[in-house]
């Protein structure tokens, strides 16, 4: 960690300032694209009506209940991931031997897509919130795993030794020092993992079904030949993205200060 | 049939968001479930390919769902019962569509021509060979490309494909943005009221739930008949559960909508997809549906 140049917390407004620059010329591409009928407005509404929809959504109970089931299927996701892939990591970081006997294992299951699992997902629990649930966790354990596990092999040795000569064992030295040391790794693996579980989701809703949802009311809207409606509907998942990547910042800055400005007091 | 009260009361119906269903919403909101001491809850599968494994899961009680894929599921050793027929073909319910300009008039133009499907080996290729061999042409004079059925419109429109086999609303959206000509009415001809869609459970449930199969069936006759002879009761309940509006809703041709089952009717369907191979073997529609 030590020879990685400290980053500073984002200088907000300037940041700021270049996001909003983005989305504008964003806006402003697409907005010609469809004005100048270079694509039909009946595949690729205009940005204006696009947002005016989506304004439109916020008044609609269907709406917010289809972005509670979504969110609620990839937080229960993520956090069974999450609990299953930082115990799991731990161990495959701390022991070399265990890593070569589950490494060949993991790299079996990992490119399997999660898509690709829908139908037996469905078989074994249906088309509710647990087949998503399910979907997104499988998704999310490979970041996780290998951020924790990059994390463990980052580890500063000193703080380890020091554990060991004050007669830290293992499991305790591993709980003390190694996952301490190792959080911001497994941080920056949940905030990838966060937005893995809400496409995962999505795209488990869009092509199973399901009681509800935002991939339900995407498709549905599909089905209907509704395509502004559609596209609404995307749009919302994108803004609910980036709120979550805001919020998952705001927390890393707040929880692991102490790295980027390289305190690691080891605690 | 089975009169006594329901053994399951708590029902999950497994749905796709289409006017098809438009019966079981009607039987919602006027409370004909509670009338039967059903309560139901819905859940959207984006297709029979989903609803299918989710009936096996147990996750849902009854599916809507195309009897191709019903009969598939059975050969493959799927034990599944049909309890009641939900839609058939209708006029203009599904059509062949073509650009205006593009000289494909009727079947007899079909050759050499690709031809979008929403999914192959399913109803609607089934429609498309019929459709050709009526006119003396067979699948291997035209191309299939499979194509989801709300992405058919722009494909047409792009030149990407030539004809479009589209059941509603896609057919109407087709007539009003593209002014698109009609090639062939899909359920026309032999296939004039063919079968199309129904519900069904598994064996399992079949076995066990027999007067709340008695008890929904009886829902769904009342809850048709409505559908179909209540003036506007199709246009004002479909975009409470659709994402259609209210014109489309209005204007757009309903297929079919019947209740009750006629095994003779259904028997069409194993039949010709034993013909097309899509069954390997004969297949009698009676060993299917509930109560044998």
């Amino acid at each position: 960690m030590t020879a990685t140049a400290p980053r500073r917390p984002l200088a907000l407004p300037t940041s700021w300032v270049r996001g909003v620059v983005g989305v504008l010329v964003m806006f402003g591409f697409v907005e010609l694209l469809t004005r100048a009928e270079l694509v039909s407005a009946d595949y690729l509404p205009p940005a204006s009506s696009l947002v005016g929809e989506s304004f439109g959504l916020l008044d609609d109970g269907n709406f917010w209940s289809a972005v509670g089931t979504t969110l609620w299927a990839s937080f229960y996701g993520l956090v069974r991931a999450i609990l299953i892939a930082v115990p799991v990591g731990l161990l495959l970081g701390l022991s070399k031997r265990a890593y070569r006997a589950a490494i060949v294992v993991v790299e079996l299951l990992r490119p399997i897509p999660s898509v690709a699992l829908i139908p037996l997902a469905i078989l074994q629990f249906g088309l509710g919130t647990p087949m998503k649930a399910f979907l997104a966790t499988y998704a999310c354990l490979w970041p996780l795993l290998f951020n924790t596990i990059y994390g463990m092999k980052e580890m500063d040795e000193v703080g380890v030794d020091t554990a060991r000569a004050f007669g830290l064992g293992g499991f305790r030295r591993a709980l003390r020092v190694n996952l301490p040391a190792a959080s911001p790794f497994i941080f920056t693996g949940v905030k990838i993992a966060s937005s893995v579980a809400l496409i995962v989701v999505i795209a488990a809703e869009i092509v199973a079904g399901g009681g509800g949802g935002l991939g339900v009311e995407i498709g549905s809207a599909r089905l209907s030949g509704n395509v502004k409606l559609s596209y609404a509907y995307t749009l919302v998942t994108g803004v609910i993205g980036i709120l979550l990547y805001i919020v998952l910042e705001a927390l890393e800055r707040r929880l692991f200060g102490w790295n980027r400005i390289g305190q690691a007091d080891g605690r | 049939m089975a009169d006594g009260a329901p053994e399951t009361t708590e029902l999950t119906l497994g749905l796709i968001p289409i006017a098809d269903v438009a019966p079981v919403f009607i039987a919602i909101e006027r409370g004909l479930f509670e009338a039967e001491g059903l309560t139901v809850t819905t859940e959207f599968a984006a297709g029979g390919a989903a609803a299918i494994p989710a009936l096996q899961a147990g996750d849902i009680d009854f599916a809507f769902g195309g009897y191709p894929s019903t009969y598939k599921a059975i050969e493959a050793g799927i034990p599944l019962v049909i309890t009641q027929e939900a839609v058939r073909g209708a006029d203009l319910f599904g059509g062949f569509y073509a650009l205006p300009d593009s000289g494909i008039e009727g079947p007899a133009d079909l050759a050499g021509k690709t031809i979008a499907v929403n999914t192959l080996n399913n109803i609607v290729q089934m429609t498309v060979q019929i459709h050709l061999q009526e006119a003396g042409l067979s699948l291997d004079d035209v191309t299939l490309v499979e194509i989801p059925f709300p992405e058919q419109v722009g494909a047409l429109e792009l030149g990407n494909v030539d004809v479009i086999s589209v059941v509603e609303p896609f057919g109407t959206i087709a007539r009003t943005s593209l002014d698109a000509t009609l090639v062939v009415d899909m359920f026309s001809g032999t296939l004039d009221g063919f079968p199309v869609a129904g519900w069904q459970v598994t064996a399992e449930f079949a076995e066990a739930n027999p007067n709340t199969i008695a008890a929904f069936n009886r829902v769904l006759v009342e809850a048709t008949d409505i559908a179909v002879n209540e003036e506007g009761a199709l246009a004002a309940i479909v975009p409470t559960y659709t994402s259609a509006s209210e014109e489309l809703a209005a204007t757009l041709n309903y297929p079919n909508m019947v209740s009750g089952l006629d095994v003779g009717a259904l028997q069409a369907v194993p039949d010709l997809m034993l013909e097309q191979g899509l069954l390997s073997d004969a297949m009698s529609s009676a060993d299917h549906v509930i109560g044998n």
